[in-house]
């Protein structure tokens, strides 16, 4: 065929021009017809002269440019015309195409990219379990350097071994005593990782000769070096700990986080005196599976590391284990993310079903238009040329705003996964659910995907009346509203339902993890947080164990005068941070030491000072609380919780009692002079234990007299230097005086951390609100496409309807019997679509064990609320189109048609 | 002259339109008016061309390659656009004459009008 010579619209008007001039004048010379009637002839024996001009135009090459338009003008301004069902079906799918995207966003972000190391999904650690003799959970232990070289030796699983290990330190400041959080880490660790520096370089092999060089991690060196690009060779301020003089050589980019976590600062271990405990990182050979790296891991394990004891309670789980490093980052969330991923499918099923209904609905109520635009001459292609503008139109209003919310949710979600505390609080609860949460970027692969979806749905459906067309005559089809075919009504309906299940299923989903949320929050936690200061302080590392002492008891003597403050006292850790020791066993009498020690719960130690206990609101049931003068009586007060009452003296009243402590060498005589309500210490969902309060003076005189190391005498005695004030006002309003007081007394001390407990409270249960707020966000939307659907399939059919409602007004049908008809079918859709999401829910929130407190991902109670407050809403939206046919005028009705 | 009408002419059947313009312009170049008078005369006015399609046909035509086109000037001097048979066109002619025969003497048989 020749190539196409584009004509342009001028030369074919021509010629037609040609053509009716030569056509008027044969008229007049051969049937003598005046000009003006032949011209007229001629035009009319031509047919559509406009049609054929057009049709002549659409053969054109670059027509459909323009075409397309004309037709985006022509659908722009329909939607104009029709504002409501423009603005309902572009949020429709710009709430699915934006949820869609930042959900993927995040999980892909977190679960499926891989880690910022070189060959990182090789990447794996060697970890040994063991079972706690305090809460019988799972930790894991970490070995001594040497271990680690002996192990690096053995193992022909992986190669590339590295260790590190957490040494933090206080330093002493301007500004009062600081931690820095540093890491031991084999020198040629970066080199494994495949991590340069940003500045200067990252430590390497050579380093292990002169250990004393640090890389710094990005953070600190803003903070500390205030982002010097001349940092290296500059020294680590580290006066008051008891480091030597540390040289920095290099500054990592941001956002190195090995193997978690960034860090102040990396060191190189010194193989002359390696001392501590380290973990291990390796990565597996090639064509190494996990398990034979496994079963290699427990034969060179057993071999290196001291036999458990004989009296150990047995594992559940293999005592050495390799974890692929990426999973043991996000194997906690994992479970979540995936209930995540479900959700947000489920409400893109929902947008697309609303979608489509929409687009039914919409094409319905135009078949009348399209008949009218068939009759007077567009073909059927043009037709579906026009749906498809109309469908492209909304695609991408519905793309850009989705694009938008997209966005706006991956920013809301990432606020939403923050934790805003300071100091310790921030190495405890993380500074994020969200592991690699930084990583996190809108996703235009997945935000592709979701609009590939919604585009198709709305083509799918959208189109359907223009193909439709070619079935229906036109005559009928103008002339009349009632050739609906059943079978649309039937699909749309069909539609409704599935909207309703699967806004059923997240609503009773959503509502187990908000009824959860609210069990947990009003848990009774055995302390009033309202009007505490929480604040932990930081002594230098220079500090002796008297110094210390005198410190907090001069700061906690100023505290206390001060008019503002209710109470004040110290505590080795406070609540929240879930730090338990034990030390020695307590034998009441009449029990033996042997049996004490077999007891399954043993009680926990916890040292504080007066004024610790009430300053919290910890109710006493009994007794008072600890006084100095306890201090100087020959058998010492304790104060111990309920629990603890129970399992030392069950059935009595412990108050007054005298009880053993016994230690290896000696034993104290101390006597029970409090009982206080138990507590949950550590987190909202973690079962109260039996606790025993002691004064940190007795217990600086006990750890002293059994010669315990340094190291462990201070961590036992002052731990985190946790001190809780009760504030008559807002405690936030007392915070910079608590500073005040502080600094006065020593202006060596640093304040770790200084916040409102309630704020603590709050941010500790992040994770939870983060999946309540998320599916409640989601359910609520599903909810409200579907409460859509419904009042859409109804209000259409009592537009179809009007006619025989008006019959039945004109025969005598109350308004009543009216409403009834209509919300018959109302209830017909709720009832069905809810039954069927209940069950559907009842199959799927399995999902949501282990996110749940204090009920089963069965709680009747929440299935029975949802059912009902859904089914309440889902018929309100019914009772707008009822009520509307009750106001059918029959006159009207039988005379519209 | 004619005074047939309208609805006793017989509307062409589709695609034989084309073949009766590959026929006319066998005869030499024409315009589309000329084409249309010369169907209707050739046929005794039997045959009614709507105005409205010839024009679409042609560019078909033109499309397949079995017409061509261009601008000249007609007998009274006015400017028209002839449409000649190009040589594709005429292989065309000859096979659709050669199809369209066989059809009209099958359906001849079958109605018992044939001319054997």
């Amino acid at each position: 065929m020749w190539p196409c010579r584009k004509r342009s619209d001028r030369d074919f008007a021509d010629e037609i021009d040609d053509h009716v001039r030569r056509e008027a004048k044969r008229l007049v010379e051969e049937e003598g017809l005046n000009l003006a009637d032949a011209r007229a002839r001629a035009l009319k024996s031509f047919g559509n002269l406009v049609q054929a001009q057009e049709r002549f135009h659409e053969r054109g090459r670059l027509s459909w440019l323009e075409d397309l338009r004309r037709d985006l003008v022509y659908a722009a301004r329909t939607f104009r015309r029709n504002p409501g069902f423009a603005a309902i079906a572009v949020l429709t799918l710009a709430l699915g195409i934006g949820a869609t995207t930042a959900i993927y966003s995040v999980v892909d972000a977190i679960l499926l990219r891989p880690l910022p190391f070189a060959n990182s999904d090789r990447l794996v650690r060697v970890v040994e379990n063991e079972v706690g003799s305090l809460s019988g959970n799972i930790f894991q232990r970490s070995l001594p350097y040497q271990q680690f070289l002996d192990w690096r030796a053995r193992t022909t699983t992986l190669t590339d071994v590295i260790a590190f290990r957490d040494a933090p330190t206080v330093v002493r400041t301007d500004e009062g005593a600081k931690r820095l959080w540093g890491a031991r880490i084999s020198a040629d660790s970066f080199v494994l990782l495949g991590t340069e520096a940003m500045i200067g370089r990252a430590l390497g092999p050579a380093d292990e000769r002169d250990p004393n060089v640090v890389v710094l991690g990005f953070e600190a060196w803003t903070r500390i070096f205030r982002s010097d690009p001349g940092v290296v060779g500059r020294q680590l301020p580290i006066s008051g700990s008891a480091l030597p003089p540390l040289t920095v050589v290099g500054v990592l980019a941001p956002r190195f986080e090995f193997p978690t976590r960034p860090m102040d600062f990396y060191r190189p271990f010194d193989p002359s005196s390696p001392g501590g405990q380290v973990t291990l990182i390796g990565r597996l050979r090639d064509g190494v599976s996990l398990s034979a790296a496994m079963d290699e891991a427990n034969v060179i394990g057993t071999a290196l590391r001291p036999p458990r004891p004989a009296n150990a309670p047995p594992l559940p789980v293999p005592r050495f284990e390799v974890q692929g490093l990426k999973d043991e980052i996000v194997k906690e969330l994992r479970p979540a993310l995936r209930v995540l991923l479900a959700t947000v499918g489920v409400v893109l099923m929902v947008v697309c079903a609303n979608m489509a209904n929409l687009l039914l609905a919409r094409g319905t109520a135009r078949r009348r238009e399209m008949a009218v635009r068939a009759a007077i001459g567009a073909g059927r292609a043009r037709l579906v040329r026009q749906m498809l503008a109309e469908c492209l139109l909304l695609a991408m209003a519905g793309g850009i705003v989705g694009a938008l919310i997209g966005a706006a949710g991956v920013a809301a979600v990432k606020h939403l996964a923050t934790i805003e505390v300071p100091g310790i609080f921030r190495l405890l609860f993380g500074t994020t659910i969200l592991p690699r949460g930084h990583e996190v970027v809108v996703d235009l692969k997945v935000f592709g995907v979701a609009f590939g979806i919604a585009a198709a749905t709305c083509l799918m459906f959208g189109l359907l009346p223009a193909l439709q067309l070619s079935r229906t005559n036109h005559m009928l089809a103008m002339s009349s509203r009632t050739g609906t075919p059943r079978s649309e009504t039937r699909l749309r309906s069909f539609l409704v339902v599935c909207q309703m299940t699967m806004a059923t299923v997240l609503l009773v989903g959503a509502g187990l993890l908000i009824h959860s949320f609210v069990k947990l929050t009003t848990v009774e936690k055995g302390y009033d947080a309202s009007n505490v200061i929480s604040m932990q302080l930081l002594f230098p590392g220079d500090y002796p164990m008297a110094r210390k002492g005198e410190t907090i008891d001069a700061i906690l003597n100023r505290l206390r005068q001060h008019s503002s403050v209710q109470s004040a006292g110290f505590s080795r850790a406070g609540v929240l941070i879930g730090e338990e020791i034990s030390y020695g066993t307590f034998v009441p009498p009449g029990r033996s030491l042997s049996e004490m020690q077999a007891a399954s719960e043993k009680p926990r130690l916890r040292s504080i000072t007066e004024g610790f206990l009430p300053a919290m609101g910890i109710r006493f049931l009994g007794g008072r609380d600890l006084t100095d003068a306890d201090l100087r009586s020959p058998s010492p007060g304790i104060v111990i919780n309920r629990r603890a009452a129970a399992v030392l003296f069950p059935g009595r009243n412990p108050v007054g009692e005298v009880l053993n402590w016994e230690f290896n060498k000696f034993q104290v005589e101390v006597r029970v002079v409090g009982v206080v309500e138990e507590l949950r210490n550590e987190s909202l969902d973690q079962q109260p234990f039996p606790e025993v309060f002691v004064d940190y003076r007795q217990l600086r005189d006990i750890v002293q007299r059994v010669q315990a190391p340094p190291a462990q005498q201070d961590g036992s005695v002052f731990g985190l230097l946790s001190f809780a004030v009760r504030t008559r006002g807002e405690p936030d309003a007392m915070i910079p005086e608590v500073t005040g007081i502080v600094r006065s007394v020593d202006a060596n001390a640093g304040i770790d951390s200084i916040v409102p407990l309630e704020r603590l409270v709050t941010s500790s249960v992040t994770r939870q609100r983060f999946y309540a707020v998320i599916l409640g966000a989601f359910a609520a939307i599903a909810a409200v496409l579907a409460c859509i659907g419904v009042y859409g399939v109804l209000a259409y059919a009592v537009t179809l309807r009007t006619q025989e409602i008006g019959i039945r007004m004109a025969l005598g049908a109350e308004r009543g019997a009216v409403l009834r008809l209509v919300l018959r079918q109302g209830l017909i859709l709720t009832l069905t679509g809810i039954g069927i999401g209940i069950l559907g829910a009842r199959l799927s929130t399995q999902l949501l064990q282990g996110m749940l407190f204090g009920l089963t991902p069965f709680d009747p109670l929440t299935f029975a609320v949802v059912a009902l407050l859904f089914g309440a809403v889902a018929l309100g939206a019914s009772y707008l189109p009822a009520r509307r046919a009750t106001t059918v005028n029959p006159v009207v009705a039988l005379r519209a048609e | 002259m004619s005074t047939r009408k309208d609805d006793e002419r017989i509307a062409l059947l589709q695609g034989t339109l084309d073949l009766l313009i590959l026929r006319t312009l066998l005869f030499g170049p024409q315009h589309g008016h000329g084409i249309t008078v010369s169907i209707q005369r050739q046929s005794d006015d039997a045959l009614l061309v709507d105005h409205g399609s010839l024009y679409p046909a042609l560019q078909r035509l033109e499309d397949k390659g079995w017409i061509a086109a261009e601008w000249g000037t007609s007998d009274n001097n006015r400017r028209a656009r002839f449409y000649r048979l190009t040589k594709a066109g005429r292989k065309q002619l000859t096979a659709e004459t050669r199809q369209w025969k066989r059809l009209t003497s099958a359906i001849g048989r079958i109605l018992g009008t044939g001319e054997a």
